[in-house]
């Protein structure tokens, strides 16, 4: 330093004060600009807080509302469920049929449905059934269709007429029109027959020992039509015959796209012949698996009821005939233990009754025919025996035993018919003799 | 196809003349066809102009009204020609139509062939 020079204070405090504003303003903006950040961070701070908020609410709100539509398909479902329990607990128990039902409800609430009811004794009306269409409407149209059927089945023993009537009260309905698809049997142990009409359903099975039957006729839609052309149809039943019937909800579940695929569906019921019902049902249920995706439902009926032995022979008015009717009778009452004494008596009866009709009816004429009827019922051979003459009044026939009419050649053998036999009936023309001979285990009086 | 558990013979018919008597012996089920046979038989027998017959029914299972018819015009001719008929051992279920029809009290019958061809000894 050499120079001592006068220090300009007054120019350094002014610096100082120049640089001590200067900083005043740095620190001011630094502080805006901290407070600034600080509000920026609260702001954000606030901004997070509120998202997450939403977001729990709307989950909350969607758990809510699924949980409602769970419920109500749950709802439905179990209502269902409910409903198919009782038609399952309602299943009737008909001597001589075995029945066997596969029903199951899938998540989809579909409207299928199924009903068993016993008409009569010995009588079963099968109806199995597709609501058009899912939802609410389908389920109601579902819920009065079931109350038509069994109404009908009530009055009505004719399934043409059951269906009629059921068309006649969807028809009838208030709600909005729907329809549905349906096929109805009914199935008469007694006479082993069975009457069908099938209105657009997947179309039934009937499972016989030479064949498989597509159970099938002409319908259209229930709930549709004001005429809807049911066309009935019928066909006899033997011992050991199976129905079934199903939903196109089976047939999927099996892997078959297509309903007309009939060669796939009747493949799949091939064996069915052999094994009880109840087996075979029980197969399906295990083949579908646990997984469905439309309502399967799946009904088996077996006849088990052994049929009433019959025969029926036509003959020319040959005596010489008369070995071909006793060749289809006779051995089935052996095999069924009728005594010697009973055969002996059936044998002679239905011979002089074959004869007079020969001789007498048809005046040995080998252009007309003796048709013989025989029916093996519950407790009595029943033998009809009808020639295509005039007929004759029975009473006037003289008493062969009394001492003017002894010696005749003739006419004995109304007598010893009357005597061997335990009923006999003429029509009243007088043209066919029916001999009733009660059987072995019969527990009504007989004669010898 | 089942056969009862009984044969199931057809008719016979066999003729065997003892002395002046003709037995006709039957045997099986006489049915309609038989009692045709037994027709023809008979027709024969009269032409020859035997008139005194022993039916044995010993072997004869089962008959209808018919071949009753045959004997009993077997009786009617006999009896217009001096002759007789005579009846032997049907089976218990034969002799019931026999029993029935009344004919027992018009036919005598007899135990055995060798009662009914000589009845006396």
């Amino acid at each position: 330093m050499a120079t001592h020079q006068p220090v300009d204070r007054d120019a350094e405090i002014a610096r100082l004060q120049r640089e001590l504003a200067a900083l005043r303003e740095e620190l001011k903006t630094a502080n805006r600009r901290a407070e600034e950040a600080q509000l920026e961070l609260l702001r954000t701070q606030a901004a997070m807080k509120t998202l997450k908020a939403a977001e729990s609410d709307l989950r909350a709100l969607m758990k809510n509302v699924e949980g409602r539509a769970e419920l109500l398909a749950r709802e439905r479902k179990t209502a269902r469920e409910f409903q198919e329990r009782l038609t399952s607990m309602w299943q009737p128990d008909i001597p001589g049929l075995a029945i066997a039902v596969e029903s199951r409800i899938s998540e989809q609430v579909g409207a299928d449905f199924y009903e068993l009811i016993e008409i009569a004794d010995g009588v079963l009306c099968m109806v199995i059934a597709d609501v058009a269409g899912h939802g609410l409407q389908a389920t109601l149209i579902m819920a009065l269709a079931k109350m038509a059927f069994r109404d009908a089945a009530g009055h009505f023993s004719s399934p043409r007429d059951i269906l009629m009537h059921v068309n006649r009260q969807l028809l009838d309905a208030t709600l909005e029109r729907h329809y549905l698809m349906a096929f109805v049997a009914v199935v008469d142990v007694n006479q082993m027959q069975l009457r069908y009409v099938n209105a657009s359903h997947c179309c039934p099975l009937l499972v016989s020992k030479r064949a498989l039957e597509p159970l099938d006729s002409l319908g259209l839609f229930v709930g549709m039509f004001e005429d809807p052309n049911y066309e009935e149809r019928s066909t006899s039943l033997h011992t050991g015959d199976r129905i079934f019937l199903f939903s196109d909800g089976f047939v999927h579940a099996l892997g078959i796209d297509s309903m007309q695929d009939s060669e796939r569906i009747h493949r799949c019921f091939r064996g069915a012949w052999e094994r009880p019902v109840q087996d075979v049902v029980e197969d399906f249920a295990r083949r579908i698996g646990p997984e469905i995706e439309d309502d399967v439902t799946l009904i088996g009926v077996q006849i088990l009821r052994e049929e009433v032995p019959s025969r029926t022979i036509v003959i020319p008015s040959i005596p010489s005939e008369l070995g071909k009717v006793e060749r289809a009778i006779l051995p089935i009452l052996v095999e069924k233990g009728f005594s010697e004494r009973a055969l002996f008596a059936l044998r002679l009866s239905l011979e002089e009754a074959v004869i007079n009709a020969i001789k007498h009816g048809n005046k040995l004429d080998p252009s007309k025919k003796v048709r013989i009827d025989f029916r093996l019922e519950d407790d009595q051979a029943k033998i009809v025996v009808e020639d295509e003459g005039p007929g004759f009044n029975p009473t006037e026939v003289p008493d062969p035993t009394l001492p003017e009419y002894l010696d005749r050649e003739t006419g004995r053998g109304l007598m010893l018919i009357e005597n061997y036999m335990d009923e006999v009936h003429f029509n009243p023309k007088g043209n066919a003799v029916t001999l009733i001979k009660y059987a072995p285990w019969s527990v009504r009086e007989k004669k010898s | 196809m089942l056969e009862p558990k009984r044969e199931n013979k057809e008719g016979q018919i066999r003729i065997e003349p003892v002395g002046d008597l003709t037995v006709v012996s039957l045997s099986g089920h006489i049915a309609e066809i038989d009692a045709e046979s037994l027709a023809r038989v008979l027709d024969e027998l009269f032409e020859r102009g035997s008139y005194k017959i022993i039916f044995d029914l010993t072997d004869v299972s089962y008959m209808t009204s018919s071949g009753l018819g045959q004997i009993m015009r077997a009786y009617r001719v006999a009896r217009d020609n001096e002759g007789f008929i005579r009846i032997v051992n049907p089976q218990s279920l034969v002799a019931d139509i026999f029993r029935i029809t009344k004919l027992n009290h018009i036919f005598e019958i007899y135990p055995d062939l060798a009662a009914a061809i000589n009845p006396a000894g």
